[in-house]
């Protein structure tokens, strides 16, 4: 059984306008995403900035309300309880921020902000808080002493260790990690990641990874949603990343990955143009400005994601991508 | 740009609305018919006053409303009395009764209650003619206080002795008193032996009618057959929730006045001129001050901060920073005192030759003269206004120039102006056309944020040069609660304010390519 | 806590390298060290209203000119001690000679330790040298009339085409004449000196302690009642820090809080604060102030005889408009807060909404707080000044603003020490907040343009 059911969801900015200010139109952020995260699983959401991956995040732990749809985590509905009936939930899920920098409260020590969300939660009995504070940060790889001091007396990558270690005090069993190393030099790209590959086995996460970048997703997570201006237009499992993908944005998004062979050639596809508004999409298939196969159907319906051959857990919105290995992968490959 | 300034407009009418309840409400904390008249006005003046004042209806709603009218209570005289809270005296009962003239002893009695009032004040009327306003200390039960008799079985207090030349003698007790007041049964006895005392209650008009004797006095209409009446007036209001119209109130006459741009209302000063009038003849006084002021400080204070920011870092610039801030922290008021005493009284006193500037007071320079002619005469501006205009923008250029030196520092630190160094402009040119051209736009802000300035004035200048302009007028009328000017003229600054706040915002649109307004 | 976080913070150390202001703040903790002086009894309302010396003395001990010494001596003998002494020597009984004798106390300047009757009798002395001085300078008033009328006549009588000899001669002998009397007067300087050492037998400048007290106390003169200025100016600085320090504090924690509260919770609570916001600030600011204060007329506040809490108008007035700039700031800073990750986090974690603004986001707004602490502080002592001179400030004891406000006719006869007394000792307190809050501004909120 799923840990998290997502169906249907949608999240809707108004904008605001006119003489009386009233709402005159939605930015449309996440657009009907369905998908189940599986306990002990970790799910990767890729794609460009502005896609609504990160709002998709957010709106999972409820940090923002969904305007439609529901989601379910644990088989309870989260999208109808109040602050109070929440509370449980918030201890189980927590996130991973991008910005190592805006995501610590410069006034408070890691001392401070740990034992706050400690005690908050009771996560352990009142005598044991310091020493729970301890065993956290020697997990996250920070020296004792530096239980003491300020975010601004650390470096990038310790200050997200402390934001890891902040979601990981309450003992959670879902994490979302929003781009949590794309801030980060490369050089400690790689020792973050691995802490948290490291810190996933232990505590026995399911995790929910978003970031733009396909390498670190494939490295890291079970299975991929690609998404592209809200929706999800392809979902696959990260074995076979490559030869699985069939929608033309996703091979796009792979082409524009560096590959560590270079005996391996292979073909690129550039995408031209821009990223549609969200304020104001293109009817039917969103990527159809942008799409080196689009074609007169693409404009009136958008495609439903479905099974298109025989791989498990591969879905892929494309009216293009019939049954195993037909259109985008070739027209792409062969283009 | 349209649907902008629609929308401000709109946003700010709930603000207008705003500033002329906290103004009129500030100004109504204490009655103002007592900050008029005075604490010790007799009621009838203050009803009077009231009136005339158009104060008679309530402000918002009238607070007495809630707390409720005279309450009947049986007890007292007659098996009833009326009772009401103390307050402001705008609820009142009357006794009236159709007598002999003659001298009468006026006596009270009421029945015993807890916080009532000691100062409970009765106005007699001698037909319309107002006579005394004894005050009675109904704290002290009827039958304990000194003098008090006893007739027919019921203890009374004797309060006045008045002497009545007509045929109607009226009683007007107001809940004006520091506790309770208690209306309950008066009697007037006749000081002349032989006649029988006449008893006045709440709750029975008493005997012995004398029809005859009625029709001659013109207070004496209001009596009913038997001779007699008794009225709690504020009764009626309350008792139909709002007989009186919700909107019969002074705020929404007084917003109706507004949006009407009704501007006749009169001072309530001894001149009693309108509102119209007073303001026609400020404005243009506190023009001819702000006006100058304003643009002389800006060219000043922009060229001093060009100056500043062209050295920047160097000794003039330290030194002009300097004297900008220790300007900054002297009183406005050490300079207009210095500046007169410099500019005007010293060269007067030592009966120098060259004595440009009036010590005080104001001469119309411009304008129409009564036949309609026109005269310009810049002397009378130069002896009147050019001193105060020169202390005015002394005390500005130390704000202005330090704001306009951050511009201009910021504006240097900009990518444009390094690529333009880069280029090999020179440092004037870099100054004056690229610089001066990109900082205009927060130096048009500033300016536009001074501009409802305009009319208010300096009231500190005003006052004390004794220029008749706004500020000094509405000073003058704070001081002397002269509300109908004091909310006129807040009215006229806050529209004049507003507009001038969503002008500025466009006018920024127009000057900045980059700004829309939305 | 949250104090001490702020000072370890980086634009603290900032602030702490800027040599100017700890120069400031320095300046401040000294005025602020008088004001506590003041207010806990070093310097009584009753101090700032006692007759030291005779009015409008010049300050500085200065040099004083002959005309102003001879004024300040006839003063002493005539005006002052005369109607006392007089009065003791009248005086029925022992009490009330004791009476008279005490009144003629000036500060800490009372008179000589000496039995009743040895005190009548240098009075008496001193007395008779008075007169027989003030009959030789009058005596010599009149001589230097007379003699510049006489001289002016005899030039023109020269001048004549026929000058008239008799005439001539006999204003030669009225000029002698005068001259003679003004010979004589000329002793009058020695019988100054005279009257000046028997007045100070009289009336002693005391010694030790209470002497220094004495003449600190007329370094900046009197004012146009006798009493000392630097007395008033030292209560004024008390006063200054009351209004200063309440009404900036008031202010800001109203500001904090409703801008807190309007840029986190947004809405409706964000539509009304702001509402309140525009309507206060789209009233010209001195006219709300005086509107304000015009509210308390007739009130318990509107009462000299109590000068505590006659200052409360003044503190509702200043806090009701000045919380305005706060909360717009605060406001700004906190809709930018709310947008920042470690904000979601709190919200993650599941911290109620009013816990997240107290601990997360008012606490890193506190450098706004202590700027705009500081400008309204200068706000507050420059308005105080301002209402004070319009009748609608401080009452019943001296402030800045009343000894500036009532020193318009002084000016205007030339003597400037209360105005610049005053002044001055505005200038150093407002300047050092100026630098301070420009420090704070710099070290805190660079990109800010004030």
């Amino acid at each position: 059984m799923a840990l998290l059911e997502v169906r249907d969801l949608h999240k809707r900015f108004p904008k605001h306008g006119g003489v009386l200010n009233r709402v005159v139109g939605n930015v449309h952020a996440v657009n009907g995403v369905s998908f189940d995260v599986n306990e002990g699983e970790v799910v990767g959401i890729v794609g460009e900035s502005g896609c609504g991956k990160s709002t998709l995040g957010k709106t999972v732990i409820q940090l923002l309300g969904a305007t439609e749809g529901s989601i379910k985590f644990d088989d309870q509905e989260l999208t109808s309880l109040s602050h109070a009936e929440m509370m449980p939930f918030r201890r189980k899920m927590q996130m991973i921020f991008q910005d190592p920098y805006s995501s610590l409260n410069p006034r408070l020590t890691v001392r401070q902000l740990l034992r706050e969300a400690i005690r908050f939660h009771k996560v352990v009995g009142a005598d044991q808080v310091e020493a729970h504070i301890d065993s956290i940060i020697e997990k996250v790889g920070l020296r004792p002493d530096s239980k003491d001091k300020f975010p601004h007396e650390f470096s990038g990558g310790q200050r997200q260790r402390i934001g890891i270690a902040r979601a990981l005090c309450l003992k959670p069993k879902f994490l979302v990690a929003d781009e949590p190393v794309s801030a980060l030099d490369v050089s400690i790209q790689a020792a973050v990641l691995n802490l948290m590959m490291d810190l996933k086995d232990e505590f026995g996460l399911t995790m929910m990874f978003i970031s733009h970048d396909l390498k670190v997703v494939e490295h890291f997570c079970d299975r991929v949603l690609v998404m592209y201006l809200g929706h999800v237009v392809e979902e696959l499992t990260c074995d076979n990343l490559h030869a699985d993908a069939r929608h033309p944005y996703t091979t796009a998004l792979l082409g524009a990955n560096p590959i560590d062979d270079p005996t391996q050639r292979r073909s690129l596809t550039i995408l031209k143009g821009d990223v549609p508004s969200p304020y104001n999409p293109p009817p039917g298939c969103p990527f159809t400005t942008r799409c080196p196969v689009v074609k007169d159907r693409c404009h009136q319906e958008m495609p439903p994601l479905e099974d298109k051959d025989a791989t498990p857990g591969h879905r892929a919105a494309c009216w293009e991508v019939e049954g195993a290995g037909v259109a985008s992968s070739a027209a792409a490959g062969e283009g | 740009m349209w649907a902008y300034v629609a929308r401000k407009l709109l946003y700010n009418i709930p603000v207008y609305l705003g500033i002329l309840f906290l103004v009129m409400a500030a100004l109504r904390v204490n009655d103002p018919v007592y900050a008029f008249l005075g604490k010790s006005a007799s009621q009838d003046i203050i009803d009077t006053t009231r009136r005339e004042m158009g104060l008679e209806t309530p402000f918002l709603f009238d607070v007495a409303f809630w707390r409720g009218p005279w309450k009947e209570r049986d007890v007292g005289h007659g098996g009833s009395a009326m009772v009401k809270g103390g307050g402001n005296g705008r609820f009142k009962v009357t006794w009236t009764a159709a007598i002999e003239p003659g001298e009468y002893e006026l006596l009270a009695t009421w029945p015993e209650m807890s916080g009532a009032a000691t100062d409970a004040g009765i106005q007699v009327f001698d037909s319309a003619r107002a006579t005394e306003r004894p005050e009675i200390d109904q704290s002290i039960p009827v039958g304990e206080g000194e003098g008090d008799v006893e007739v027919g079985g019921t203890s009374w207090r004797q309060f006045a002795t008045i002497r009545f030349e007509s045929r109607t003698a009226r009683l007007v007790m107001t809940n004006k008193a520091d506790g309770r007041v208690i209306a309950d049964a008066i009697m007037l006895r006749p000081t002349e032996e032989g006649r029988e005392p006449i008893v006045l209650d709440n709750a029975d008009a008493g005997d012995d009618p004398d029809p005859a004797t009625l029709g001659e006095d013109p207070g004496a209409e209001a009596l009913g057959p038997d001779g007699r009446s008794f009225e709690a007036v504020g009764n009626e209001w309350t008792a139909s929730k709002f007989g009186r119209s919700l909107w019969d109130n002074q705020y929404f006459a007084f917003l109706s006045r507004v949006f009407t741009l009704n501007f006749e209302e009169r001072s309530w000063r001894s001149d009693k001129r309108p509102l119209g009038g007073i303001l026609a003849n400020a404005i243009p006084k506190s023009l001819s001050i702000t006006v100058p002021t304003i643009i002389l400080s800006t060219i000043i204070g922009i060229c001093i901060a060009l100056i500043s920011a062209y050295f920047r870092g160097r000794a003039a610039d330290r030194i002009l920073v300097v004297i900008a801030v220790f300007g900054m922290s002297i009183s406005y008021l050490v300079y207009i005192i210095f500046g007169q005493y410099w500019g005007a009284a010293l060269p007067q006193q030592n009966n120098a030759t060259f004595q440009p500037f009036a010590i005080s007071g104001y001469e119309g320079w411009i304008g129409f003269r009564e036949g309609g002619e026109f005269y310009f005469t810049p002397g009378m501006w130069v002896q009147y206004c050019l001193l105060p205009v020169m202390i005015g923008v002394v005390v500005s250029i130390g704000y202005d120039t330090r704001f306009y030196r951050a511009v201009m520092v910021e504006e240097t630190n900009r990518d444009y102006i390094v690529t333009a160094t880069a280029k090999g402009a020179t440092k004037p040119k870099i100054m004056f056309v690229h610089m001066l051209k990109n900082a205009m736009i927060p130096v048009i802000t500033r300016v536009m944020s001074t501009l409802p300035f305009l009319i208010t004035g300096s009231i500190l200048l005003e006052m004390y040069f004794r220029i008749p302009g706004m500020g000094f007028e509405l000073i003058n009328a704070i001081n002397s609660t002269d509300f109908p000017v004091v909310q006129g003229f807040v009215a006229v600054l806050a529209a004049f304010f507003i507009v001038t706040i969503i002008l500025t915002d466009v006018l920024y649109a127009l000057v900045d390519p980059r700004v829309r307004l939305s | 806590m949250m104090l001490k976080r702020f000072l370890r913070s980086r634009g603290m150390r900032k602030l702490r390298r800027n040599r100017m202001a700890m120069v400031a703040s320095a300046v401040i903790g000294l005025y602020a060290l008088v004001a506590l002086f003041a207010l806990f009894g070093g310097v009584s309302l009753d101090d700032t209203k006692r007759r030291v010396w005779r009015e409008n003395t010049p300050g500085f001990l200065q040099p004083m000119s002959k005309e102003i010494a001879d004024y300040t001596l006839d003063w002493h003998a005539d005006k002052w001690l005369r109607p006392k002494m007089e009065a003791a020597r009248r005086a029925s009984d022992e009490r009330s000679r004791q009476f008279s004798f005490d009144t003629a106390a000036l500060g800490q300047r009372t008179l000589a330790d000496l039995p009743g009757d040895e005190l009548i009798a240098l009075w008496d002395e001193a007395a008779g040298i008075y007169d027989e001085w003030r009959e030789l300078q009058d005596t010599a008033d009149e001589a230097n009339e007379e003699l510049e009328f006489f001289r002016i006549d005899l030039d023109a009588e020269r001048a004549k085409d026929a000058p008239d000899q008799d005439m001539i001669e006999e204003l030669e002998g009225e000029i002698e004449y005068y001259e003679g009397q003004l010979e004589q007067a000329a002793r009058a300087p020695e019988l100054a000196a005279d009257l000046r050492a028997k007045l100070l037998e009289l009336h002693p400048v005391p010694t030790g302690v209470p002497g220094m007290v004495y003449r600190a106390k007329l370094w900046f003169g009197t004012d146009s009642k006798g009493a000392s200025i630097i007395i008033k100016g030292l209560y004024a600085t008390k006063i200054a820090f009351q209004i200063g320090f309440v009404t900036a504090v008031g202010a800001v924690l109203i500001g904090t809080l409703l801008g807190a509260a309007a840029g986190f919770f947004g809405r409706f609570v964000d539509e009304a604060v702001m509402w309140i916001v525009s309507t206060l600030s789209s009233i010209p600011y001195l006219v709300l102030l005086a509107v304000l204060v015009v509210m308390f007329r007739g009130s318990i506040f509107d009462n000299e005889a109590r000068p505590a809490l006659a200052l409360v108008p003044l503190y509702a007035a200043f806090g009701m408009t000045f919380w305005v700039g706060t909360c717009r700031v605060i406001r700004g800073e906190v809709m930018k807060i709310k947008e920042l990750e470690y904000v979601q986090a709190a919200t993650a974690i599941g911290f109620a909404r009013p816990y997240i603004v107290l601990r997360h986001v008012v606490p890193n707004t506190v450098h706004l707080m202590f700027i705009n602490f500081s400008l309204l502080f200068i706000a507050a002592i420059k308005g105080e000044v301002i209402l004070s001179f319009l009748g609608l400030g401080v009452k019943g004891q001296p402030s800045w603003g009343i000894m500036i406000a009532h020193s318009k006719d002084q000016v205007s006869s030339g003597f400037f020490w209360e105005i610049l007394t005053a002044t001055a000792l505005m200038f150093g307190l407002v300047l050092a907040f100026n630098i301070l809050s420009d420090a704070l501004q710099d070290a805190f909120d660079p990109k800010h343009v004030s």
